[in-house]
Order: structure tokens, then C-alpha cells, then sequence
């Protein structure tokens, strides 16, 4: 579906609206291959065009506001077809509002910045793309997918606001398997396809799995190692803390660990520093609410809490001034800041410890206490004398935020690397986070 | 046999052109296997926070899915809508990726695996019930929240109900032909408290899990009486200690069982898993093929059920998606390991048997293994003789918290509501109840099992697996269940 056929459709369908009424409307597109592979050949391909619009209607009067979204799947339809069930939609909307309750809460839609970015790559073609994977790697146990192709997002309301987020992309996400059972992950994605860069990936994800190859894993015994998390594993903790952590409303609602370091009761080393960072411009700077958000947002500074994320909803229900911020009130793009660990030296300094290339299966254990359980995945290394030993029977860790982020934190590695999202629930997801790799003392392994 | 479109029950069948061109373009003597899916799902969220209105969205989901095998190799396209133009181009994208796949396959998928299953419809329970005033609904809804919010030391509470319409048909060009309507209903009451440096959550059952097939009218199930029980558990955890650090005796309610049968039981009996599909992703399992029909899964009283055909489980259904017929089977019985997890292909690529569960998410991704219902059958045990069993024990039940490693061995749980069990009776209420252990060694932990009288029915809308992604609705049952000697924890918050 054209961004012209959905703006004219908007636009005619916006007049027809009565005077307490507003409209927003949000779509997503995507026209995406993706190419399944299991031990180095094609487990499933194929071709998905999404195409679905939410239409939000909101009345307000006397009594206050209501709200009610509907969302719509729009196939190949011509322009008068789109048209036609834009309009219809918004007169069934209209009649339900008659009997939905108001909203306290809802903030109606304003005129905020309109955005375009457009991000054209050179993509594969999908009859190339298994060829291109596959071929370097014929043979080998590699699992993994290739996702690729254009994703859309727009955003409109009847207040004239518009905005526009259209990009090229792929990410081949995948694991290299030794005969040990144990993994090498990795990933390559952009917006370019760049054979000598896909090859050089592969080349040295082979050289860390040879090492994994030359010993049994060790099995260790439960109970405290100093540890180095590399950019994968801080990526994997922060999808975490995306979940809720880092919002104002689960703050009010004490929902969330990091209330306590808004009433300063606990702090987080001087160390930590993160924002809601969207210089990049690899996501869309709108939200599906049609909040644009600052170029950055600090949220930790230095340990400290700066600012949770905090959407209109949350301004009105508890009087906090909003800043940008989603009706989920999730982040968008996050970025931790780069420390002084040098690359050479993470080894020395774990010294005898474990290297962990990524984390598994993240959730709360104690959520009020910010205590997080979690595996060790993929490449685990045991350290020994500042060299990597051998590969590691997984642990199960059971620690605190407040303490690896706290007086656990040794250390942070100088150069934050771009982590970008894997996951393809519903649709593609678009960004990443900047993560440097973390040097944790007496982190937590209790089985 | 093509099924009669004159079948179609009036008013639900979409994309009727589509399939009448698929009958047409299937003809074609050169395509070896193809098959049309088609999806039409209505979904609606009412939530209402602290007595008032929180949201209201639908969302109405319709699009098509055409796969297409040739020479072995195997291709899909899908498309949003219901525009006949667009079933072309799906043909010829999905024919195109099967033929480059045709040297490159995983596994030379051959179309008679699909043994044309003929023609059949399916009516789920609560289908053609009408639905609920609107504004009844939310005057419930907002009641309900209300009620939970009625204690001082209650914050915040929520009442969230989910109602889903979805009707599928699936055709092969090998004359499969059938249609399923469904119809779903999930629900969340929710309360959280706080009491000085104590703050706690407790929910009817754990997050979504009262989900279960049927219409609107599963609402007057949600009586005042269980949300007042919300509400006082809250406030009991409130003033609850920590649950204990150490090893006891646990007893596991079903609304925690399910969560326990789903992480260590059903991932690592996913065929596709054991076969390596998913090692990038959602992981392994520790269970190998060669397991089938020798290894001791778990103690002799464990029996462990695929039964689709329990009508309001949540994952309940005739045909799976790709036209296999369901059948209940026992995966585990007094213990050892029968069956696995995997459909069709996945029965012709492990060999070993398997069950009617290859399923999708929707009409944009591909039909994989999934869970559908997985239950563990009632013992003989009542619920005073568990309780009576354990000297020194702890009873924990909703799920709060999950974690299990790739290869579902390592496991970490924790739950809302917590009692230390002293002497055969149950005593204190204990806050943050969690427990760890190793999947197999759990198993056979098992001591005593509930009997018919403590069996009863989850779901949840939220398993999540595969690339690309798919979340999708399974089925849990359980009786209680006693464990020996398990680590438990607690926590501060």
C-alpha cells in the first residue's frame, strides 16, 4: 500500500469528522523473505507482505474523553476500496463510542512534529538469498534465518500531523554448532549486502568455534565467578529492562525496581549511563501514538535516575511532565555509554572467570528487588589465567541489578557495539541497541 | 473432494472467491502439491484499571497463506486481505521458492505425507453465541477492578478480558478441504499492593491463565467471590514473611502445574527441537530421538496426555493446520517416554511417532510443532491425602516468573502465592515463592498426584517459538502434584 493512497485516504476521511471528534491512524508494512536453515541447508522460505492499519477514534465532550482503535488488514484494494473502508471503519467506531465508558486518562492526539526518513538499501533478491547464505557455509551445522526486505510505519492524525518511516534491511541471524553441542552465534545485518563482510563474519565465528571444539565443556560447580558479559549478553539484559523497567507509570505504580532509585533508597554505579538514544536514525523517531521523542533521552546518568520514560498518559494520571515517551512507555532504541576497558585487556582483567558471549530466557525473580534469573548460552568460556580455558556446562545465574550494575560493576568495555533485534513476532522488528561488554565481580550461579 | 462451498456457515466464511480460485489454479498439471490457508480472526481487548475504563482495541485479522512443494523442495508466500489478484502472485512466489530451495532442503518434503484428509467442519464450543452488550461488559469489567481496589493497601488493580473469533480453512490440491471455527476467551484480574518496603501482585491464576475456548458468557464465571479471594491473598502476602531458602516437599497447584508441564515437559518434546530447527532460537532439548519408547521421563505415577479433545481446553481441535487428524495420545506413561511432539513432517523426518499439532500462529507464518493441549492425568489421591503426605513442605501456586535453558534441563520458576505446609496441614502464608531443579530429576521427584477433584483447565495465548516468530494459544490441565525435595527461595520485594 502507497504512503499517497493512505495519505488521500486519511485525509478525505478526516473531513468527515464531526467537531468533538479526532482521529489517529498508524500503519505497518512489510514486504519480507525469510529463509529458515537447519545444519547448513533451507528449512523453510518464504515471501510475507503485511499490510494493516489502526484507526483510533476519539470523542470528546462534557463528560470527558473516549477512545476505541480498530485495526485493518488491507490487501491489493485500489484506491476508492481504501478509501471506502477507512470511512466505514470510522462510522462503526463512532456508533461504539455510544457505549464505551470515558477514558480518565486519555490525552488526545496534538499537532507534533511530521518526520519522513527513507532508507533505501540493496537487498538481495529472495531466488539469491539462499545461494548467498547458504554456499560459504555448505556442509557445517549452521542453524538460523535470513530476514529481509522493506518495513513500513506511518503515522497520521486529523490534527495534520505525518509521519513517515520506510526502510531497507536484513539481519541473517545465526549459530555456528560445534560437535560439542555448544554454539557460536552471530549476525549480520544492514542495509547493503556485502559479500567480503557476510564472509569475513563467518570466517572468524569459525576460528571461536574451533575453540570450542578442542575441549570438553567443564562442568562448574554452583556459586559466585567474576564475569565478563559481552555487548550480546548486556543486549539480552536489556531487552529485560525494556519491558516495564524503565517506565514512570510502573514507577507510580511501584511496578518496577527503579523506583528505588527515584526516592534514592539505592543507587547504581557511576559507571552505568543509558538513554534512549534515536540519533542513529535506524528507527522511526514516532511512536504508534504519534509521540516523536528527542533525539536522546538520558534515563541514567551516572548511576543515577535522570528520567523514566513517560507518555501522555501517565503526564495525566500522575502530574509528571511527559517527555516523548510511548503510551507503553518502552524504549525505542537504547544505548549504554562506552567505558575504559580496552579490548586487550578483558581477559586479563577477568582473569580467572567466565566469558559470556550472550544470556538465555531473561526473566524476574524478584522483580521488586530488580533480581533477574537467566542461563548462559551459546560460547561460554572459562577463563583461566587471563585465557580462555575451555567451553562451560551452562549455569543458571540468579542476581540483582543493584548489584551487577552496582558494586558488582569492575569495568566497561571502551567501545559500545550495535545489537540489532531479532525478533519477528507479528511483524519485523526495526533497531537495536548500542551495548559495551560489562566485567561483573561475584555475579550469582546458584544451579 | 472439494467441500461444497454451500457449506459454508452462513456469515463467517471469508475469501470465498479466493478459495474458488484456488480450486481453479490447482488444476494446473504441472503443480505438484499446493495448498491454500485462509484466516479471518477478530480480536477484541476491554481493559479497565482501579474501576475505571483502560483501553478498548480490535483487531481484525484476515489474510492467506499458499504453500507450494516441488521436486521435494518447499516454498510459502502470504498476503494480507482477501483480494483474489493477490492469489497468483502467491502461487508464483511461493512455486519459485520451492524450486531454489528443491537442492538446498532440509528434508525432501514429499506431498504425500499430506494423506488427504478429505472434507470436514469444525464448530468450536461458544461459537454462534451472541456476544455480550457492550456496555454490559464494561460495567462488569469496571466492577471488577473496583472490587479489587476495595482493600486501602491495594495500589493499583486490572480487569483485562480478551475475546477472539477465528474461522480457518485450508485446502491441498490432494483434496483436503476443511474449516474450523473457534472461539476464545482469556482473562486477567489483577491486584497489586503495597505495605511499607512490600509490594506484591496477586492474580486469578497467573498471567492470562484463565483461557479456555467459548464466548462472552465465560464472564459470569468470574464470580465476586474469587476476586474478593484475590484481594485477601493479596493482603495476606502483604504481611507475609519470605518464603523459606532450603529443601522441602512441594506441592504444586495447577495454575503453577501448567507452567511446569509446558517449560519441561512439552519444549523438549517438540520434534522440530529435537531435530535441530530451533538451536538459534528457542533452543534444543535435552531429550535425544532414540529416547522414544525407553527413557524414564519421570517417576511411574506421571502420565502425560496430547488430548485435544478436552472441548473448553484452550487448544482443543479436530484437525491441526495441516489437515492431521487429532487424536488424544499418552506422550508419557507411568513415566516413560512414548511420543513426541511433531506432525506429519515432522513424523516422516524423525521417525517416530507423533501427534496432529503443526500449527500457526496465523496466516503470515508457516505451520510448525507446537503444544496445543498438554495435560498430565489425574492420580488417585485427594487433596487432603497431598497435604497429609508432606511433613515439612511448601504449597505454591500462579506463575509469576519462568526460566529455563535451551536445552530444558536448568530450570527456575517462581510464583504469587506461597503457604508452608507443616505436619500435613497447611500454616503461614509465605510472599515471593520460588523453586529451581534439573527437568528430569524433577520428574521424577514426582511422588502423589491429585485425583479427578483437583484437575483443572488453563491456557495461555503467549507460547512463543520459531523464526520468524509465532505466539501462539495452548492448553494446560493438571491435578495438583507433590514433589520431593526441591530447592525453594524467596525474596525481599
Amino acid at each position: 500500500m502507497s504512503t499517497e493512497n493512505l495519505d488521500q485516504a486519511l485525509s478525505k476521511a478526516f473531513k468527515t469528522l464531526n467537531a468533538a471528534e479526532v482521529c489517529e491512524a498508524y500503519y505497518v508494512g512489510e514486504s519480507s523473505h525469510y529463509l529458515r536453515f537447519n545444519s547448513g541447508k533451507v528449512r523453510q522460505s518464504g515471501l510475507v507482505r503485511e499490510s494493516s492499519l489502526r484507526i483510533t477514534l476519539f470523542r470528546n465532550d462534557r463528560d470527558g474523553i473516549q477512545k476505541t482503535s480498530s485495526e485493518l488488514q488491507l490487501g491489493a484494494i485500489d484506491q476508492s476500496q481504501v478509501e471506502s473502508r477507512v470511512l466505514q471503519e470510522i462510522s462503526r467506531l463512532r456508533t461504539l463510542l455510544t457505549s464505551i465508558p470515558v477514558d480518565p486518562f486519555a490525552v488526545l492526539p496534538q499537532r507534533l512534529a511530521s518526520t519522513e526518513q527513507i532508507l533505501v538499501g540493496r537487498l538481495l533478491e529472495p531466488h539469491e538469498i539462499a545461494e548467498k547464505i547458504l554456499s560459504p557455509i555448505s556442509g557445517e551445522e549452521f542453524v538460523g534465518i535470513s530476514a529481509s526486505g522493506q518495513v513500513k510505519r506511518c503515522y497520521w492524525n486529523s490534527m495534520s500531523q505525518r509521519n513517515v518511516f520506510q526502510s531497507d534491511s536484513f539481519l541473517v541471524d545465526y549459530s555456528l554448532i560445534s560437535s560439542r553441542k555448544k554454539a557460536v552465534t552471530g549476525s549480520y545485518a544492514g542495509s547493503e549486502w556485502d559479500d567480503d563482510l557476510y564472509l569475513k563474519k563467518i570466517s572468524d565465528d569459525r576460528l571461536r568455534r574451533s575453540i570450542l571444539e578442542e575441549k570438553v565443556p567443564v562442568r562448574l560447580a554452583p556459586g559466585k565467578y567474576r564475569v565478563f558479559l559481552k555487548s550480546g549478553a548486556i543486549s539480552d539484559l536489556l531487552d529485560l529492562l525494556s519491558y516495564g523497567s524503565l517506565s514512570e507509570g510502573a514507577i507510580q505504580r511501584k511496578q518496577t525496581w527503579l523506583r528505588h532509585l527515584k526516592t534514592l533508597e539505592r543507587t547504581l554505579s557511576p559507571l552505568v549511563s543509558l538513554s534512549d538514544d534515536l540519533t542513529h536514525g535506524l528507527v522511526p523517531r514516532f511512536s504508534d501514538g504519534g509521540e516523536v521523542a528527542p533525539d536522546r533521552l538520558d534515563l541514567l546518568k551516572e548511576g543515577r535516575l535522570n528520567a523514566a520514560l513517560c507518555g501522555k498518559r501517565t503526564e495525566k494520571e500522575f502530574g509528571v511532565q511527559s517527555n516523548g515517551a510511548s503510551e507503553s512507555e518502552t524504549p525505542r532504541s537504547l544505548s549504554l555509554a562506552p567505558g575504559k576497558l580496552k579490548e586487550d585487556d578483558i581477559l586479563s582483567q577477568l582473569e580467572d572467570g567466565l566469558y559470556l558471549p550472550a544470556l538465555h530466557y531473561l526473566n524476574w525473580s524478584d522483580l521488586q528487588d530488580g533480581r533477574m534469573t537467566g542461563m548462559t548460552r551459546h560460547a561460554a568460556f572459562l577463563v583461566k589465567n587471563g585465557k580462555l580455558h575451555s567451553g562451560i556446562e551452562d549455569l543458571r545465574f540468579d542476581e540483582s541489578i543493584f548489584h551487577i550494575w552496582g558494586k558488582g560493576l569492575m569495568a566497561v568495555r571502551d567501545k559500545a557495539e550495535w545489537c540489532p533485534l531479532n525478533q519477528t513476532y507479528v511483524h519485523r522488528s526495526v533497531g537495536g541497541a548500542f551495548c559495551p561488554g560489562m566485567l561483573i565481580e561475584e555475579m550469582n550461579f546458584p544451579l | 473432494m472439494p467441500l461444497p462451498l454451500s457449506r459454508k456457515i452462513p456469515s463467517l466464511v471469508s475469501l470465498e472467491g479466493m478459495e474458488k480460485q484456488f480450486l481453479d489454479l490447482s488444476k494446473r498439471p504441472s503443480l505438484q502439491w499446493a495448498s491454500l490457508r485462509t484466516v479471518k480472526e477478530d480480536v477484541l481487548v476491554r481493559a479497565s484499571r482501579n474501576g475505571a475504563f483502560d483501553s478498548r482495541s480490535e483487531e481484525q485479522n484476515l489474510g492467506f497463506m499458499v504453500e507450494v512443494s516441488e521436486d521435494g523442495g518447499f516454498g510459502y508466500a502470504a498476503c494480507p486481505g482477501e483480494q483474489p489478484q493477490d492469489l497468483e502472485w502467491a502461487l508464483q512466489s511461493a512455486r519459485s521458492l520451492a524450486r531454489a530451495a528443491r537442492t538446498r532442503g532440509a528434508f525432501y518434503f514429499d506431498p504425500k505425507i499430506h494423506r488427504g484428509m478429505g472434507v470436514d467442519i469444525e464448530v468450536g464450543l461458544g461459537f454462534n453465541e451472541p456476544g455480550l452488550d457492550e456496555a454490559l461488559v464494561w460495567e462488569r469489567l469496571n466492577s471488577i477492578s473496583a472490587r479489587l481496589k476495595l482493600d486501602p493497601e491495594v495500589i493499583d488493580s486490572e480487569a483485562t478480558m480478551i475475546t477472539t473469533k477465528t474461522t480457518q480453512r485450508f485446502m491441498d490440491t490432494r483434496g483436503a478441504n476443511f474449516l474450523r471455527s473457534q472461539r476464545f476467551f482469556s482473562f486477567q484480574a489483577q491486584a497489586t499492593g503495597s505495605r511499607g518496603p512490600v509490594t506484591q501482585t496477586r492474580s486469578l491464576g497467573g498471567f492470562r491463565a484463565q483461557s479456555r475456548q467459548g464466548g462472552d458468557s465465560l464472564l459470569a464465571g468470574v464470580t465476586d467471590s474469587a476476586i474478593d479471594q484475590v484481594r485477601e491473598e493479596l493482603k495476606e502476602l502483604l504481611h507475609a514473611a519470605p518464603c523459606p531458602d532450603g529443601k522441602f516437599d512441594l506441592l504444586l497447584m495447577p495454575d503453577q502445574m501448567m507452567l511446569q508441564i509446558h517449560e519441561s515437559i512439552g519444549h523438549p518434546l517438540e520434534l522440530d527441537r529435537i531435530l535441530g530447527d530451533e538451536r538459534n532460537y528457542a533452543g534444543s532439548s535435552f531429550v535425544q530421538l532414540s529416547d522414544f519408547g525407553s527413557l524414564q521421563y519421570g517417576s511411574e505415577v506421571l502420565n502425560v496426555t496430547f488430548d485435544p479433545t478436552i472441548e473448553e481446553e484452550f487448544a482443543s481441535y479436530r484437525f491441526d493446520d495441516v489437515g492431521h487428524e487429532a487424536k488424544k495420545e499418552f506422550l508419557i506413561k507411568n513415566g516413560k517416554l512414548l511420543r513426541g511432539l511433531g506432525s506429519l513432517e515432522s513424523i516422516a523426518r524423525a521417525k517416530v511417532p507423533g501427534v496432529a499439532n503443526a500449527r500457526s500462529s496465523g496466516w503470515n507464518r508457516p505451520p510448525l510443532d507446537r503444544m496445543a493441549n498438554l495435560n498430565i492425568e489425574p492420580g488417585n489421591r485427594t487433596f487432603s491425602e497431598l497435604l497429609r503426605s508432606i511433613e515439612d513442605g511448601v504449597l505454591m501456586s500462579s506463575n509469576r516468573s519462568w526460566s529455563i535453558d535451551d536445552y530444558r534441563n536448568k530450570f527456575q520458576f517462581g510464583c504469587e502465592y506461597g503457604r508452608r505446609i507443616r505436619n500435613g496441614k497447611l500454616a503461614e502464608v509465605v510472599r515471593n515463592p520460588g523453586y529451581r531443579g534439573v527437568s528430569k530429576d524433577f520428574w521424577m521427584s514426582l511422588s502423589d498426584v491429585g485425583n479427578q477433584e483437583t484437575f483443572q483447565v488453563y491456557g495461555t495465548p503467549n507460547c512463543g517459538k520459531a523464526e520468524p516468530n509465532q505466539m501462539i494459544r495452548v492448553g494446560h490441565a493438571s491435578p495438583a502434584c507433590v514433589f520431593r525435595n526441591i530447592e525453594t527461595f524467596g525474596g525481599q520485594g
